[in-house]
């Protein structure tokens, strides 16, 4: 006869609906009262035979039927004999993957002079600043048109320092990619992450012409950013940068513009960040706390679960604005719940070092724009190419499967572990997982299942048309 | 049919509901690293099932038979089931990797 076990599993009941999340897949169904009440039921039990597991439901016969086949077919019960392991080893095949986007770190330096930045780590701030010469930016352009073998299209994002800085390098390698994108025929997504001093009109208006994606870093209310992100000298920069947002929002017209908002010290100002920023004009505001080595800096544990407690509270309100067919642009939720709308199951937590990878100003690839510099991860150059053997290693090494902590982890297939660089301040190692955050991701990935249900089951369309928001 | 008790929400769960594969190549070949189609060669080395779904330890090939079939790879979804309607289909077949050619078609009476 056969037994039954039932799978890894974890049901969300919120305002008298229940959704179930399959850890192993990702994938999340909205279950009627009698699953629920059967799961609960049968949850932790071994060897339950189809009688057993037919005892505990109240229904009609052919109901019974009906829904035991149902969990049969998604995997929510298996036989016992085929008991599945929540994890297996795979080999990655020695291969490189096309790179579909590259980070040119135009220049090491940055005209503010921000407390918790990692370029100005001690260790790096004595360093030399070097710039990127025009040759290096138009051989690695190059670089990515040649290791994008097939794909159709490839991203190019400026990075720095502060990229604006090196605005002549930018000019001239937009044009030669965009010369490449007409000979080669892939469509080129062309991005900058600037701290929005430097954005004169004439700035904007080339950056514009070019269809280039901005996005400002910026902290918010004017007493905070101040605080945390003043000129070298220490004299405020938010009013310089309210001066040039405005014409950036004049002149872009429309066109989206999203802020990225470090979270130091204090996070009991989200809500009112999110509010400030988007009235300012900002499409959407992303919200990460500060990663920094320096303890005094770092969110300790009752900042980082205000910080939960704020993201819920912007949470609820994106529902209720979506469920009134209205957009909350809180990047962060956005993000989640496109993730959680795939359901695609990731074995690495981001790009880095597969598709992904960052060029310093001598044109040395790193794995990633945060870790552009760290000997340890250098994967090559743009002369002579990727080092197969690195890269083969690292993805070896970074795969979810093999990090011990992380294998029975029921969000394994949405974290993966984490953010290396994070990994690597915090834990020491970027193959380590980030376990100083785990309950959080856990506890806001829930979060997120539990608006993602409730829009799924209420305004599906909604949610179809947030995807766009990410379309090229 | 009467009502489901579990209505797929996302996309991931809507593919499961329409019996489509799972967990497997359809993951993007990104995250799951996996080769789509047949190998010539009986290694169940590179090409095993390396998802902790069912089922586990299958070559890629075969575990597609579960659900559906891709591309080039037309044998596994073509095989008469074993289990219900012809148990003694593989017996001719004692080593697969020598006696392959000895399976033969069968007739749905």
């Amino acid at each position: 006869m056969i037994k039954y076990i039932v799978s890894q599993h974890k049901l969300f009941a919120i305002n008298g609906r229940a959704f179930l999340f399959l850890p192993n897949e990702n994938a999340i169904f909205e279950a009627d009262r009698e699953t629920r009440e059967l799961l609960d039921q049968l949850s932790g039990k071994k060897g339950l035979t189809e009688k057993a597991i037919m005892a505990h439901l109240k229904i009609p016969d052919e109901e019974k039927e009906q829904l035991f086949q149902e969990l049969i077919s998604q995997k929510i019960l298996l036989a016992a004999d085929k008991k599945i392991p929540d994890h297996q080893r795979f080999e990655v095949e020695p291969i490189i993957l096309p790179v579909n986007t590259l980070v040119l770190h135009v220049t090491d330096a940055c005209n503010l002079g921000c407390l918790y930045c990692y370029h100005s780590s001690s260790k790096k701030a004595n360093q030399r600043k070097r710039t990127m010469t025009v040759e290096v930016a138009e051989q690695a352009i190059d670089f990515l048109y040649d290791q994008a073998k097939d794909l159709p299209e490839v991203g190019l994002v400026f990075f720095g320092g502060e990229p604006i800085l090196n605005f002549k390098l930018i000019s001239k390698a937009v044009q030669h990619a965009l010369e490449k994108s007409e000979t080669t025929g892939k469509k080129i997504s062309l991005t900058l992450t600037t701290n929005g001093t430097l954005l004169s009109e004439e700035v904007i208006s080339f950056l514009h012409n070019h269809q280039i994606g901005v996005t400002v870093s910026i902290d918010g209310l004017e007493i905070i950013h101040n605080k945390y992100r003043p000129f070298p000298d220490g004299s405020p920069s938010y009013r310089t940068i309210l001066k040039n947002i405005e014409n950036l929002f004049r002149i872009y017209n429309g066109v989206p513009v999203p802020a990225r908002v470090t979270v130091a010290g204090s996070s009991e100002n989200i809500p009112d960040t999110l509010d400030h920023l988007l009235n300012l004009g900002f499409a959407e505001v992303g919200f990460a706390p500060v990663t920094t080595d320096d303890i005094a800096s770092q969110l300790n544990n009752q900042e980082m679960d205000q910080m939960l407690k704020q993201f819920q509270i912007l949470s609820q309100q994106f529902l209720e604005a979506a469920l009134d067919d209205r957009l909350l642009g809180f990047s962060n939720l956005i993000d989640l719940l496109l993730v959680l709308h795939e359901g695609e199951v990731k074995n690495y937590p981001c790009g880095a070092g597969l598709g992904l990878f960052s060029v310093d100003p001598d044109g040395d690839l790193f794995l990633c724009q945060r870790l552009t510099g760290e000997e340890a991860f250098l994967m090559g150059d743009i002369f002579s190419g990727l080092s197969t053997a690195k890269v083969n290693a690292f993805r070896k090494r970074a795969a979810i499967t093999q990090k011990e902590t992380c294998i029975h982890c029921w969000v394994r297939n949405i974290c993966a572990g984490g953010c290396y660089h994070e990994a690597l301040v915090r834990e020491g190692d970027i193959m380590k997982p980030n376990l100083h955050y785990c309950q959080w991701i856990k506890e806001w990935v829930a979060t997120g299942i539990e608006v993602y249900g409730q829009l799924a089951a209420i305004r599906p369309e909604f949610l179809d048309r947030l995807s766009l928001l990410r379309a090229n | 049919m009467k009502k489901k008790r579990l209505k797929a929400l996302n996309k991931k769960a809507k593919r499961m509901e329409s019996n489509e594969v799972f967990g497997m190549a359809d993951d993007g070949d990104i995250t799951t690293q996996m080769p789509i189609g047949c190998t010539t060669v009986f290694d169940t080395g590179w090409e095993t099932n390396p998802r902790p779904t069912s089922p586990v330890g299958n070559c890629v090939s075969s575990a597609r038979d579960f659900s559906f079939c891709s591309g080039p790879c037309w044998w596994p979804a073509q095989t008469p089931d074993g289990i219900t309607n012809f148990p003694g289909f593989q017996n001719q077949c004692r080593a697969v990797e020598k006696d392959w050619k000895k399976l033969n078609f069968v007739i749905k009476r």
